[in-house]
């Protein structure tokens, strides 16, 4: 008999209309989203506000206005539930003088974790610091000191765990690692947010993504999502065929047209309405008798989006 | 806006085994706080500081028990009104340099090293936090004025000309005065330690404040004493050394120490001066470890 999943999609960390100031300086305005199971990756610009978000919800930092729940009561209120948590702070927050071994156990005993030297053990092995677990810390690289900190995170095997910049400062190695371990606890089934200004790195990691601009969230979803809810922003899509003036004059007279740039053998088409374009684009070139090769939406990636979202604010 | 997330079984069930509590969390704290004081699996230079206070304790102690083993334990007594508060005379510049050096130790380096973070992303609140570490440094501070105090009632006992068991029978009296002793100790060394924890960033510039408080006040003291009764009167409340001087010839049965005598602070007003330094210590300490709001 198989049993049940007992996971939801259901959102295990809420923000409800979360603000934070700090006197005059608004850090977060009017935040609101649950965050899912699986990877979520949390975007913005320096400044933006995700430390700040991040700390909030993890009760370090007391609201200003609205509230931060974790699966469904306040942080603050019940320390308890920090038991579900596991955080990585951005910046680095070990113990020199102890071994990653040490460190990791320290952290499972804090929060915890029945056994914390199997916990730590296993921790470990799941960050690859095994054979590095009885070095101090202060002789580790940054990116090993930042793989103990997530296995210190990891150790009591929390459902919810937020990491704020996990990948600044390791080489690319630590990095496809970390990212590979991430994808994997989101694939489990576990809430995992990950903050970060790296586009490429959110893109390849995160089921969905939360772009936050001056404190406020400016939006959340898949990528195509977001895309394909920026109805105000024309998306650009690059046609290469054999006689480009000919299809571009026919696109053209689509009223969901907004311009079109030549190139050499191909153009580029401003369009209101990307399925509309895609089903024109075929007629078209049937009519004209063109041969099209390559039909590549230009601006659908993490970076167009994002640029979008920052200019629009 | 479309945000649903597609979720299958993915494997992954959340632990819903038993976690401890916030005691066993305590209780890692404690353990640690003893281990860094200590400077246990630490660099050498880590383990001087303390270990020097443990060893020149209990060379003061050999000392006095070599004493007492040439003299005979009648001359030895003679020589100190009371052979305990004699000993603890010798050695209380060593239990506030411990003191004064480990209250920093606990908690300095984490706020140095920003794991404070980490602390308060776990099931603790502040409080627990700060017990925990006033748990690992009262239980150096203690164990560093009873155990070589108990050791040496042993030996006094074992070099009594009345016999071993007549000593010990006959002074029973010190299996609460060396706790109660200790406990003094502790509180006035210690609440003037974590102050001075509290608003200094340097273990050793807080180490050296708190020992600088210690002696400047009872400096200043003894010498206003000479002059002006009203001052040396306000400056004998901060003379926290006389005041834990008075409470334990008070608990040993002695005379109160000469400063107290001649500006009229009985042993009450010593105690009375050690709960608020200990009250005002804790709420300071508090106020700068509050959750950031």
């Amino acid at each position: 008999m198989t049993q049940a999943p007992i996971i939801s999609d259901a959102p295990t960390i809420t923000a409800e209309n979360l603000s934070k100031w700090f006197d005059q300086k608004v850090a977060v305005s009017e935040f609101t989203y649950g965050f899912r199971p699986g990877v979520t990756g949390l975007l913005g610009p320096n400044g933006a506000g995700k430390t700040t978000l991040l700390r909030t919800l993890t009760g370090l930092l007391k609201p200003s206005a609205g509230q931060a729940l974790v699966l469904g009561e306040s942080i603050r209120r019940r320390p308890g539930l920090y038991r579900h948590v596991g955080f990585v702070p951005e910046h680095d927050a070990i113990y020199e003088s102890m071994t990653a071994a040490r460190f990791v156990r320290w952290s499972a005993a804090l929060s915890g974790a029945p056994r914390p030297a199997e916990a730590a053990e296993r921790a470990l092995e799941t960050v690859q610091l095994t054979g590095d677990a009885h070095r101090r810390l202060g002789g580790f690289s940054k990116g090993m000191r930042r793989r103990a900190r997530v296995a210190a995170a990891l150790a009591h095997d929390p459902q919810i765990l937020i990491l704020d910049e996990p990948l600044n400062g390791t080489d690319p190695i630590q990095r496809a690692r970390l990212m590979e371990l991430l994808i994997g606890l989101g694939r489990e089934g576990r809430t995992v947010i990950v903050s970060s200004h790296v586009l490429a790195e959110v893109e390849r990691m995160a089921d969905r993504v939360v772009a936050m601009v001056n404190g406020r969230l400016a939006a959340a979803g898949t990528v195509a999502a977001i895309r394909d809810a920026m109805s105000d922003t024309p998306r650009r899509v690059h046609i290469e065929t054999d006689r480009p003036r000919e299809l571009a004059r026919r696109l053209l007279a689509g009223e969901w047209t907004r311009s079109v740039e030549m190139g050499d053998g191909s153009f580029t088409i401003s369009t209101d309405d990307a399925r509309a374009l895609g089903g024109a684009v075929m007629a078209a070139a049937r009519e004209a008798g063109c041969v099209v090769t390559a039909v590549t939406p230009e601006d659908d990636s993490l970076e167009s989006v994002f640029t979008y979202l920052v200019r629009r604010r | 806006m479309s945000d649903r997330a597609v979720l299958t079984d993915r494997g992954y069930q959340p632990y819903r085994g038993p976690r401890l509590g916030t005691s066993r969390a305590m209780r890692a704290i404690i353990r640690d706080g003893i281990r860094r004081i200590l400077g246990l699996r630490r660099k050498a230079r880590r383990k001087v500081l303390p270990w020097l206070m443990v060893g020149m304790m209990m060379l003061t102690m050999c000392v006095f028990l070599i004493i007492a083993w040439i003299q005979g334990i009648a001359d030895f007594i003679d020589l100190f009104d009371d052979p305990y508060t004699g000993f603890l005379g010798a050695v209380a510049l060593y239990g506030l340099i411990l003191t004064s050096y480990a209250a920093p130790e606990l908690l300095v380096p984490d706020r140095r090293s920003g794991v404070l973070n980490i602390y308060f992303s776990r099931p603790l609140r502040v409080g627990h936090y700060l017990l925990a570490k006033g748990g690992a440094l009262a239980a150096i501070v203690l164990g560093f004025w009873t155990i070589p105090l108990f050791i040496y009632h042993l030996g006094l006992a074992f070099l009594s000309d009345a016999g071993f068991a007549s000593y010990l029978g006959g002074n029973l009296h010190a299996l609460w005065r060396i706790p109660a002793t200790a406990a003094c100790y502790l509180l006035m060394y210690g609440s003037v330690a974590l102050v001075c924890t509290a608003l200094l960033k340097r273990v050793g510039l807080a180490a050296v404040a708190c020992i600088a408080v210690f002696f400047a006040f009872n400096i200043a003291a003894n010498i206003a004493v000479n002059f002006s009764e009203t001052t040396a009167r306000w400056l004998s409340l901060l003379a926290f050394e006389q005041h834990v001087t008075s409470l334990r010839d008070w608990i040993f049965g002695q005379e109160t120490p000469d400063l107290m005598q001649r500006v009229g602070f009985d042993p009450w007003v010593s105690a009375l001066v050690l709960l608020v330094v200990a009250a005002l210590s804790g709420f300071l300490v508090k106020l700068t470890y509050r959750k950031p709001v």
